[in-house]
């Protein structure tokens, strides 16, 4: 089995199981900062298997509750850094949990940017196109997506139709 | 989601019938969606943070994470992972992030809870999720630690069970069987948990009366002592007390419940009352504990002359009261099939006869110190 990240991060550990781990970092944001890491690295979310990714948010949920009452925060943000860019201080996939108080500068909420409607428009269409994979199993890189034996059938069907068209063309 | 006390269902169901994102929901507002199923709605932010900015909801209305049910919590993160993984490939960036606000200090700026994915270029295009580090008070962050440590393993045994370590034998069952005395490994974190919170302690160990019938009504609490037999932890809890500490808080719930021990025989307590006013017009029964309809209504009046405090209360927050009596055994025997506004016009006459308007001040440490114990047990529900 692949060694933790556990010996990889500084700060004390509070919480553990078999897929992920708690820890309040030695460098704090505020007095309630946790991180959440999954045991083995992964340096993006595509590579994050399904129940960790859904277990890693679990224990977050219920680490910012423990700082609401533990702490009294008046409030918690939870933030999922993926990649180099994402802000965060290790090139692992983790999840910061920080505590809240009013006006305390944080993490102040960001300027929205003014994008035209065909912009949006055209992002949308995109988005839409690859979030039609959502929830399907993805085979691989290609995307070759798993079908029922239904639509596997109504593919077939339809093959079998443009091929015999083909066959009538002068 | 957890059944919620009526009043606060009803704040729930104001908000529902005014949230604009329910309205999107049902279609009523339009949107740029992205991603639907029957229970979650993925759609463009109109003030996009950056490029691809998404937001992700559940189609039931939640105001905060902890509301959510364990099913839906599940299939709105599965969902999250592919919409992350989505907009990555549309928007051709590297990285990503996720962004919850839990309360309006981390952010949150609807009642519907959601949450947020950016496609990230650059980590400069949005600093604001830069952390920056500042010293904090050791103290402070040693008593967090060590809170975290006790209770998050606690808090999370559902979600454990499904994961646990391998070899860990301490792993307990989702709800064991209740058999009486649970495991000594389940025994010392039930006895971690208490050290930290001394008014659950107190509760259990002076009223597990009480405790208990708490827990009876309450799935939560149920599932948190599951195999626990409260008489006996109460017993333990009370032999493990110095004298020194049992004599301090012994006082301190004296003092939370003198207002309704005034008829204990002997009638001593360890700090001495305040003066009372005139004594009541009739005798009354010697009892500890008074059921107000065996009284006369000249007697229960005697009694409220007596009881300021109660009087009070029962003019100014007669529903706090009502609150109270369930958790409190003296306060519950005594409105026991009474008719409580019966009780309430007696207390207005009394008030009336001495001109003595109720006042907020005149709301006793003691009722605050009961309230205390209320809170300390309504935070395990």
């Amino acid at each position: 089995m692949e060694e933790s990240i556990k010996t990889k991060i500084k700060g004390t550990l509070v919480y553990e199981d078999a897929v992920c781990f708690v820890i309040v970092p030695e460098k704090q944001a505020t007095a309630g900062h946790l991180q959440i890491f999954p045991h083995a690295s992964y340096t993006d979310v595509e590579s994050i298997p399904k129940d960790v990714f859904v277990q890693m948010f679990f224990v977050a949920s219920y680490g910012a509750t423990a700082l609401f009452e533990g702490l009294k925060a008046h409030g918690t943000n939870i933030v999922l850094r993926d990649g180099k860019e994402s802000n965060g201080v290790y090139d692992y996939v983790y999840i910061d949990v920080v505590g809240r108080m009013q006006n305390d500068n944080v993490m102040n909420l960001w300027q929205p940017k003014q994008l035209d409607e065909a912009t949006q428009a055209q992002t949308q269409a995109r988005l839409k196109e690859e979030a039609f994979y959502v929830g399907k199993e993805i085979a691989d890189e290609k995307k070759e997506i798993v079908l029922d034996d239904d639509q596997q059938e109504a593919v077939d069907e339809g093959n079998n139709y443009k091929i015999k068209n083909f066959y009538r063309m002068p | 989601m957890a059944e919620l006390p009526p009043d606060q269902q009803k704040i729930l169901d104001e908000q529902k019938a005014q949230c604009p994102f329910c309205k999107i929901i049902k279609g009523e507002i339009p949107s740029k969606k992205v991603y639907e199923d029957d229970k979650v709605l993925a759609i463009m932010d109109i003030n996009p943070a950056v490029k691809g900015h998404i937001l992700v909801m559940p189609k039931e209305h939640y105001p905060i994470m902890p509301l959510i049910p364990p099913e839906i919590f599940e299939h709105l993160f599965l969902c999250t992972r592919d919409l992350v993984r989505a907009e990555k490939k549309a928007m051709v960036t590297p990285s990503s992030n996720v962004f919850i606000a839990n309360g309006g200090a981390a952010g949150q700026q609807s009642s519907h809870f959601m949450l947020h994915i950016f496609a990230r270029e650059k980590a400069s295009e949005l600093e604001v999720l830069q952390l920056k580090n500042v010293e904090q008070d050791k103290q402070k962050v040693a008593e967090l630690t060590n809170m975290l440590q006790h209770n998050l393993k606690i808090m999370l045994k559902d979600r454990y069970a499904k994961f646990p370590i391998p070899g860990d034998t301490s792993a307990q069952p989702a709800a064991a069987p209740h058999t009486g005395v649970s495991t000594l490994q389940g025994q010392e974190q039930l006895a971690q948990l208490l050290e930290a919170n001394p008014q659950l302690k107190q509760a259990i160990i002076e009223q597990p009366g009480e405790v208990k019938k708490l827990i009876q009504t309450n799935p939560q609490l149920q599932q948190f002592f599951a195999g626990v037999d409260v008489d006996l932890l109460s017993q333990k809890l009370k032999e493990q007390q110095s004298p020194k500490e049992k004599s301090s808080q012994q006082h301190e719930l004296d003092k939370a419940t003198e207002q309704f021990s005034g008829f204990k025989p002997g009638g001593k307590t360890e700090e001495k009352m305040p003066e009372e006013p005139k004594p009541p017009e009739e005798p009354r029964p010697p009892e500890e504990f008074i059921r107000a309809k065996d009284l006369t209504d000249k007697q229960i009046m005697a009694l409220l002359e007596e009881k300021e405090k109660l009087r009070n209360l029962l003019l100014q927050d007669p529903e706090q009261l009502k609150g109270m009596i369930p958790s409190n055994e003296k306060l519950r025997v005594f409105f026991q099939e009474a008719d409580f506004e019966k009780i309430k016009r007696l207390a207005k006459q009394v008030d009336e006869k001495h001109k003595s308007p109720a006042k907020d001040e005149d709301i006793p440490e003691k009722i605050e110190q009961v309230k205390d114990l209320d809170d300390a047990l309504s935070r395990y529900i």
